[in-house]
């Protein structure tokens, strides 16, 4: 498709995106608006796993901004662009001192530190009701302004999406991959990984603290166990990995995809505890074994050998016959 | 008369460098053969396509009438192909007796491990003093025949034994040529890669140079030592009398 | 009023329950090389499986944990062969989400199944307890306790001088080396996954008498199945044992004498993690070798 095309079209759904929080439509609203949180947590996660650093324990970050936005909100009586502004430093400053901590850790020993973190964050508040109203948790006492929220969580998913195009292009994305694949090359190859190490957790934690502060005034109540919800941590991995893991699309496609069938298993089974995650636990571990690239994975391949049929020369008989198979092969 | 290992045209590679490009020799029953090579020219690859640690691309591998190629690397050492590997590979957290435990753990071998044992420990008195010693404690020369030993556990039928020199002082090597002629003298069949093409020279009847990924030149032991290549090659001198000196 | 007794009781019964937990952890660790986050929901699955022979048929959960144990051997062979071969020669990050996603299926599966309601097996033992002057040992704590002592002990022996048990100690410390010895690797690998997962069946139906059962479980039991084995030294099972006992003191010594203790004890795992991850990464009986 020709690049102006792609752009108008760009355009005019960047401008609709941010125009749907006007629509007066609860369902719509509400829809829209979880899709923006997933949208910017998958985002965040994949940012992270660009970089070779896996997240079991995205819900700290969420739970982090839900109390920093509390506060600001119940404690401070703050507007909440300025709770949200609270939510995004939490976040940060959580994310940074955690990367500090486990500079020198890779793969599982990283993912299982931000397993630990996520619950030692959890029993933390648990422990602690005099800040944290422990168990009972704090309710938000004021009305909830809609319009405010849903905006902000458009906007917020909108500059993500920018923002993760945006790195694609530049040395940073580059450094993070080269870092996944192995950071003792990247090493070598002059990529110190520190730094770049604390950018990407740093801005993941941030986004994802956004939207949990969102999601806090939306539910104006949290708790512990809400704050430092599991699902988040599930869902903050499934929505990128069957979208399309590492690429700029697949969360966003992700995010849709897990909201709607989060809601038709609601529609289907009820609230029973349990389904959903299950059918999600079974997406995640299909998705692993059959279709590690995920929607976007399947479109370019999809794409990628209509183009490579048309586009092989005439080959020796015995080669080209496979070639046509394979493109007739669905 | 067939030999006890055939192989024909054989390729193999690591991911897309090709290392063998149509490798043949033979092995036949009783006879130590030599696979001489310098850095590089694929007689570790050969050796772990033989022992299955890695597949090939191309040609056929019959041994005993059959081909190899079906049999998984756990078949083949129940099948009497045992490969004694390059560095020895010894456990080192595990003592002498367990790693030759170990080197009995196949069927073909385990009903006969008191008496591999004891003629490993014939062969090789070191490790019977050393037995429970952990073998990454052990000298180079040590885990070398740790190594053999280990290989001999196994009851095999043909010895594969990758550049059994390395790293060895020129003594140690002296000492571990002894043990390989005293092992081809109970009529296992060997192949042995080296670098080390003295040596090899001294114990094996046969020899193949292996250059490029191709057998270049083949022939008696007698032949290739003698012979303008090897010299060249691995030698470095032409004098006939100094390489007599050398081996003795 | 002298604690240091009974917490010493404490500590000790707990550290031999949590090495039967983390056992098969260290082993998978070692043998295979492969991170496994479903380890918690073989322990849960346990648990459950001795809970419903108890609460249906009566059954004790000590008489009914070698037939658990068979019925975990198997699942763990044909579960590694059919989904985690394939992600063997992945990338690690494969493999995390492989593991957790399968972990996430079996807790749900529960969930639905049974409700997240707290159960537990109830054997006349429960409810009995030893006193030693000031010092109550609860019984069924003994009991756990010696059961893991004995499965222990048995998996020390095996691996010292059983046939198989040596070959999972080669692998695991040169996998082309054990080829070459004529060890069927693959088999070995799902061999011990079945182990693996038999210990941790084993330890959930200790666990079914001891603590509460819930579908959860086995996600609590995560980070300190971790926190131990990476305290221990990776791969090492000597370590595994180590990293059981001190968490357990650890956790113990807080319950005990910090304010509140028994809630905080949760977190202490994740303080063992980190101040292990900073310190000295390759844990106590690992080696600073190549990572």
């Amino acid at each position: 498709m020709p690049k102006v095309v792609v752009r108008v079209f760009l355009l005019i759904a960047s401008v609709a995106f941010l125009a749907l929080p006007f629509i007066n439509s609860p369902v719509l609203n509400d829809l829209t608006f979880r899709i923006c949180l997933l949208i910017m947590v998958a985002i965040s996660w994949n940012l992270m796993a660009n970089a070779g650093l896996i997240s079991l324990g995205h819900s700290a970050f969420w739970g982090v901004g839900c109390y920093a936005t509390m506060f600001a909100a119940n404690l401070f009586a703050l507007p909440l662009i300025i709770g949200l502004l609270f939510a995004l430093v939490a976040g940060a400053l959580i994310g940074l001192i955690f990367t500090l901590l486990t500079a020198r850790l890779r793969g599982f020993f990283f993912a299982i530190c931000t397993l630990g973190l996520s619950e030692g964050l959890r029993v933390t508040s648990l422990m602690l009701p005099d800040l944290t109203g422990g168990a009972v948790g704090m309710f938000l006492n004021q009305p909830i302004p809609r319009l405010e929220v849903f905006v902000l969580a458009a906007v917020g998913a909108f500059l993500c999406i920018v923002f993760s195009a945006f790195l694609t292009q530049t040395r940073f994305h580059f450094a993070c991959r080269g870092m996944r694949n192995h950071e003792g090359a990247a090493q070598m190859l002059g990529v110190d990984p520190r730094p770049y190490r604390l950018a990407v957790v740093g801005l993941s934690a941030a986004m994802t603290s956004y939207a949990g502060g969102l999601s806090a005034i939306y539910g104006a109540y949290i708790d512990p166990s809400i704050a430092f919800d599991l699902r988040v941590t599930v869902q903050s991995q499934i929505a990128p990995i069957i979208g399309g893991m590492y690429t700029v699309a697949g969360p966003i496609i992700g995010a849709f995809v897990i909201v709607v069938l989060a809601d038709q298993t609601r529609v289907l089974f009820g609230s029973s505890e349990g389904i959903s995650q299950l059918i999600f636990g079974i997406i995640l571990v299909l998705a692993i074994l059959f279709m590690p690239k995920g929607v976007v994975g399947l479109w370019e391949r999809w794409t990628s050998r209509r183009v490579a049929g048309s586009n092989t020369p005439i080959q020796h008989p015995l080669v080209h016959p496979k070639v046509t198979t394979a493109e007739r092969t669905p | 008369m067939s030999a006890l290992l055939s192989i024909a045209g054989l390729k193999a590679g690591y991911d897309d460098a090709a290392v063998l490009n149509g490798v043949s020799l033979d092995v036949d029953e009783s006879e130590v053969v030599c696979l001489l090579g310098a850095n590089g020219a694929g007689k570790t690859t050969t050796m772990a396509v033989l022992s299955g640690l890695i597949s090939s691309t191309g040609g056929t591998i019959t041994y005993d009438g059959r081909d190899l190629g079906q049999l998984r690397p756990h078949q083949r050492v129940e099948a009497g192909i045992v490969l004694a590997p390059e560095g020895r590979k010894v456990f080192p957290d595990l003592t002498v007796e367990e790693n030759l435990l170990l080197g009995s753990f196949t069927h073909r071998a385990r009903s006969m491990r008191a008496q591999k044992f004891s003629e490993v420990y014939g062969l090789f008195p070191i490790l019977a003093e050393r037995r429970g010693q952990y073998a990454g404690l052990m000298s180079g020369g040590e885990q070398q025949m740790l190594a053999l030993g280990r290989a001999l556990m196994a009851n095999p039928r043909l010895l594969l034994l990758d550049e059994p020199s390395l790293g060895l002082a020129p003594k140690i090597v002296l000492t571990v040529f002894d043990a390989i002629r005293r092992i081809a003298q109970s009529k296992i069949s060997i192949l042995l890669v080296e670098q080390n093409a003295y040596a090899a020279l001294s114990v094996a009847s046969r020899g193949y140079v292996l250059r490029g990924g191709v057998i270049t030149s083949h022939g008696s032991a007698n032949r290739l030592r003698n012979s303008a290549e090897v010299q060249q090659a691995f030698i470095g001198r032409v004098h006939h009398t100094d390489a007599n000196v050398a081996v003795r | 009023m002298n604690f240091i007794g009974q917490a010493l009781i404490d500590a000790i019964l707990l550290g031999g329950i949590y090495t039967l937990m983390v056992m098969g952890l260290a082993l998978s660790f070692g043998v295979i090389r492969i991170i496994n986050f479903m380890h918690g929901e073989a322990i849960m699955l346990g648990a459950y499986g001795a809970y419903w022979a108890f609460a249906l048929y009566g059954v004790d959960p000590l008489l009914v944990l070698p037939l658990l144990m068979m019925l975990g051997a198997a699942a763990g062979y044909v579960l590694f062969k059919t989904t985690i071969a394939p992600v063997l020669n992945a990338p690690h990050e494969n493999q995390i989400l492989l593991t957790f996603g399968l972990g996430l299926i079996l807790t749900n599966v529960a969930l639905i199944l049974w409700t997240g309601n707290e159960r537990s097996s109830n054997p006349p033992y429960t409810f009995a307890s030893l006193n030693f002057g000031d010092i109550v040992v609860p019984v069924s704590r003994l009991l756990g306790f010696s059961t893991a002592a004995v499965l222990i002990g048995a998996m020390f022996i095996w691996l010292k001088y059983g046939e198989l048990g040596r070959a999972s100690r080669a692998i695991a410390q040169d996998r082309d080396a054990a080829t070459l010895m004529g060890i069927n690797v693959p088999h070995m690998y799902a061999f011990s996954f079945g182990v693996s997962t038999a210990l941790a069946v084993a330890s959930g139906a200790i666990c079914s008498f001891i603590f509460a059962v819930t579908p959860f479980m086995g996600f609590d039991m995560l980070v300190k199945g971790f926190a131990i084995v990476i305290l221990g030294g990776v791969g090492s099972v000597i370590g595994a044992v180590a990293g059981s006992f001190l968490l357990a003191f650890a956790e113990t010594a807080v319950a005990y004498y910090v304010p509140n203790g028994n809630g905080w004890s949760e977190a202490v795992a994740f303080g063992v993690l980190f101040l292990t991850l900073l310190i000295r990464p390759y844990g106590i009986a690992g080696r600073p070798a190549a990572g």
